[in-house]
This record gives structure tokens, sequence and C-alpha cells, in this order.
């Protein structure tokens, strides 16, 4: 039985990381920066005579902490994705685990999405805690179901990063691919931010130079990070979405594939 | 029909050939030893028999089916030279993790490991973390690793390496006990006195190239199989 083997391995993609230092020290940190916006926003309240919530600036609490949140879990991101296949080779487990009946493409896949699983369920579990500590302090219940439709459509950006990363870790180092990550991950943010604001059929050939064309490439052949970032951001703040949500669904759903299949190629590749 | 069925293999590693022409055919509940000196390409075989390393040419079957196609290692359990498991994991949980992949029923998981972790003389170190293993005793664990998976082919790669002589001894007994209950059993090693006790048949293999091939007795005659060994790789025996 397939599935139950892989149900296995994707258990075991959670217990590889059961352990990490980085989960443990991002949660702390997290607990951190939940009791600093209290003691800001208890700061404000006496001395300014308003609180956080009540000045405008930073909206709510909760979106304050969700968009910090948000920054480093595309670091934990990419910490996950370089480290659930590199693991596997460093501790010369590959020629174990492959030897069960399972093909690479099984293998690869349990992989990015155990990873995937982990970073969600480490942002969600905070989502929950901070909710749960601004209620507490703010004596009500400081919730809005809009942090969770964001946290899904974010969701898709960690995947994005954790595929991203699968793939430079089968070419260099842990420290590389982590760097190499986090700069692809920027360039093709930029791009999609450049290109969804001058669309590329609209510009003449001789308006591309080096860079507008690698990033016309990054655009069009890597899956879209910060169009779902916006997309995200767009329905935290309960504004309209002026995206095409099929052509854009239709766009990762291609270019996810098409990463997910070179990194695949690049893994039958390796020598075990 | 054999278990393992090799026609014409070859490897290349860029562009140093390290199998040429490899055909060796491993029957049903049979013992099979391949021997060969460090670096004939006895670990790259059981490699490519495992899909683990492309193949430049010929052909693997693995109960009958393609070794490329992954249902072709259902039923086929696999010890490397080196077993080595996640460090923080426990020996039961390590065991546990190769029952589960082995498909272990659920209702005698733990009777059928601590059987298997009394067996292998690890019972009272289950909770111990793999890290903290000595060399001997991560060997013991990749064997019982391999006893749990009660799968029929078993393909282990120089399996003596690491033990002390009391390991060798219970590994020798384990190996035993299982070519009775009928396994098929593929045993790369260049420890000659214990293949010359376990296997039924045996292939020598020196760069690349199967020199011999057959029954252990027939092949062997009236010599040790060191000396019969060491006259095929000096080119002292017509097979």
């Amino acid at each position: 039985m397939l599935h139950k083997k892989l149900g296995v391995l994707y258990l075991n993609s959670f217990l590889k990381e059961y352990n990490s230092k980085t989960l443990i020290s991002l949660f702390v940190l997290t607990i951190i920066i939940i009791l600093l916006i209290i003691s800001v926003d208890n700061f404000a309240s006496k001395n300014l005579g308003q609180s956080i919530e009540m000045t405008g600036l930073f909206g709510k609490k909760i979106i304050l902490f969700y968009g910090i949140i948000s920054m480093w879990n595309g670091v934990l991101a990419t910490l996950l994705g370089v480290n659930c296949v590199k693991s596997d080779y460093e501790f010369n487990l590959l020629p174990q685990l492959l030897a069960f009946p399972l093909s690479r493409s099984h293998y690869l896949a349990i992989r990015i999405l155990g990873a995937w699983t982990i970073v969600e369920l480490y942002y969600l579990v905070s989502l929950i805690l901070g909710i749960s500590l601004f209620s507490i302090t703010d004596s009500t219940f400081n919730f809005d179901i809009k942090v969770f439709y964001a946290f899904a459509i974010c969701s898709i950006t960690t995947l994005i990063i954790i595929s991203l990363s699968v793939f430079f870790s089968l070419l260099f180092n842990k420290l590389i691919s982590f760097i190499i990550t986090i700069f692809t991950s920027m360039a093709v943010a930029m791009s999609n931010s450049y290109y969804s604001e001058h669309p590329i059929f609209e510009k003449s050939l001789s308006e591309f130079n080096l860079f507008t064309a690698l990033g016309a490439f990054f655009h069009c052949l890597l899956p879209r990070l910060e169009t779902f970032n916006k997309i995200s951001n767009l329905v935290l703040a309960n504004k309209e979405v002026n995206f095409n949500l099929w052509a854009e669904f239709g766009h990762l759903f291609f270019s996810l594939a098409l990463l997910y299949l070179i990194t695949l190629q690049l893994f039958k590749r390796i020598e075990i | 029909m054999f278990i393992i069925e090799t026609k014409n293999l070859a490897k290349s590693y860029g562009s140093k050939q390290v199998l040429f022409d490899v055909s060796i055919n491993v029957s049903a509940s049979k013992v099979f030893g391949l021997i060969g000196p460090n670096g004939a390409g006895k670990t790259t075989f059981i490699k490519s028999i495992l899909n683990l390393t492309k193949i430049k040419s010929g052909s693997v079957l693995i109960q009958g089916k393609p070794a490329t196609a992954y249902n072709a290692r259902k039923n086929v359990a696999f010890l490397p030279e080196k077993f080595n498991f996640f460090p923080y994991y426990s020996v039961y949980g390590t065991l546990a993790f190769y029952a589960k992949m082995y498909e272990v029923d659920k209702l005698s998981l733990r009777e059928k490991i601590h059987q298997v972790l009394r067996k292998l003389k690890l019972f009272e170190i289950q909770k111990q973390k793999v890290k903290t293993l000595s060399k001997g005793q991560l060997q013991r664990l990749g064997i019982a690793a391999l006893v749990i998976s009660d799968a029929p082919l078993l393909i282990v790669d120089e399996p003596f390496t690491g033990l002390d002589p009391i390991g060798i001894k219970d590994l020798k007994s384990i190996l035993l006990e299982l070519k009775k209950v009928g396994k098929t059993i593929f045993i790369n090693s260049h420890i000659l006195s214990e293949v010359e006790q376990i296997c039924d048949e045996i292939a020598v293999l020196n760069e690349g190239k199967v020199l011999s091939i057959g029954p252990i007795d027939k092949l062997k005659g009236d010599q040790t199989l060191e000396n019969f060994f060491y006259n095929s790789i000096e080119g002292n025996n017509v097979t």
C-alpha cells in the first residue's frame, strides 16, 4: 500500500524537524514580538492616551503581528526547504529511503509537502497564540476572520519558496542555497511588482535590457510570489482584489509544476 | 523465475566504466554472495539493482519487474554497508519507522519490535538515541531493520563490516536462520570465511567484470574459498 508508506514518510518529515533549534528559536521570538506589541500598546495607552488600535497607524494589533510573522515565515520556509532533502543526503539516508518501494517523485513531493506543513503549522499556532494573548490583555475577543483568509493565500508563497529552496539545495550547499533562495525570491517579487504594473505585452523589444529581460523571465516562468503576497494583503485590508484570479492561479499551477519537474529531473540525476 | 536477473549490465561514472556486461541471476530461496576486492564494483552493482544509480546499458529485473519501476522493490529489504538513521530517533523509533514502511501489522507492531530487539541484543538500549550508538550497535540496528521487514528478498552490502566477532557470529546465525525459512539473500562481502559458510552460489567480481559464477561447491572444488578467490583474481582459475 503506497499511501501508507507515503504517510509514514510524511510523518517522518515532521519528526525530522522536531528537535530543530530554528523552530524553537523562532517560536520564542514570536512570543517576544507578541509581548513587545502588548507593551508598546500599553505604553501608548498610558502616555498618549490611545492604544495602537486607536492610532490608526498600524490598524489592529493582530494585523501588525501578522505582518511581522509573515516576514520571517519566508525565512523559515527557506531554512526548512533547504534542509528537507539535503539532510537526508548529508546523513547518507537516501540509499535507505529510496530502496523502499517509492519513486523519487513520491519522495520529493512528500518532503516538500512535509516542510510546507510544518511552516504552515508554525504560522497558524503563532496566529492563534497572538490572537489569544491580545484578547486576554484587551479583555475582548481580538479576532478577525480575514487574518485566516490572508493566511490561507499566503501559504501559497510558502510553498513557492520551499520549492525554490529544494531546487537550489540539490545544486549547492546549505548556506549558498539559503542565500540564493532569498535573493531569487526577492528578484521574483520585484519582477512581479514591476510587471504587474507594466505588462510585458505592452512593451516593445527595444525597451528590454538585461535586468528587465531577466525580470520578465522570472515573472513568466517562476511562480509569482509577490502577486499572492499582494492578494493576501488586499484580503487582509478588506480591499478589492484587482487581479485576474483565474489567470494567476492557472499560472501558479503550471509554473509550480514546471519547477517541480525540473527539480525532479535534477534529483533523478543525483548519484546516491 | 529468477528473483534478481541482470543482463549485460554496464555502468559508468563519467568516463570511468565500473561495470562491464555483468550478467548475474539469483534464484529464489538461495543465498548468493558477490565477492571481490575493494573497488571491484560490488556496491555499484547493488545500487544498480536497487535503481539508486542510473545504468549505462543492459537490463535489471527484480522479481520479474524492471528495476526502474518503484514497485519492483516491493518485498525487498536493503541493508547498506554503513547503516545510519536520523540521530535524534531512538532505537525503538527507528525500528518502528522501518516496521511501518514494511507494513508490519499495527496490532503486532510493538510485540514484533520487542522480539527483534531481544534477538539483536538491543532491547536494553531501545530508548537510546541513534547518535549515542557505537558503530557495532548501529550495525546491529540495521540488521534489526532487515529482520523486521520480513521481506522475501534481502540485499545486504558488506554486512560484517564494523561488527566484533560476537556480532559476526550473531549475524551469521541470523542469516542462516533467514535462509532456513526460505528467504533469498544477496550478500556483498569480502569476508570470505563467512561467505563460504552461508552462500549457496557466488560470483567473483573484479574490475567490474564477472570472473566466475555458479554454485560455491562446484566452483571452488577442493580448494578453500580463499584460495579459489585468490586464484580467480590472479587469473589462475578457468571456470
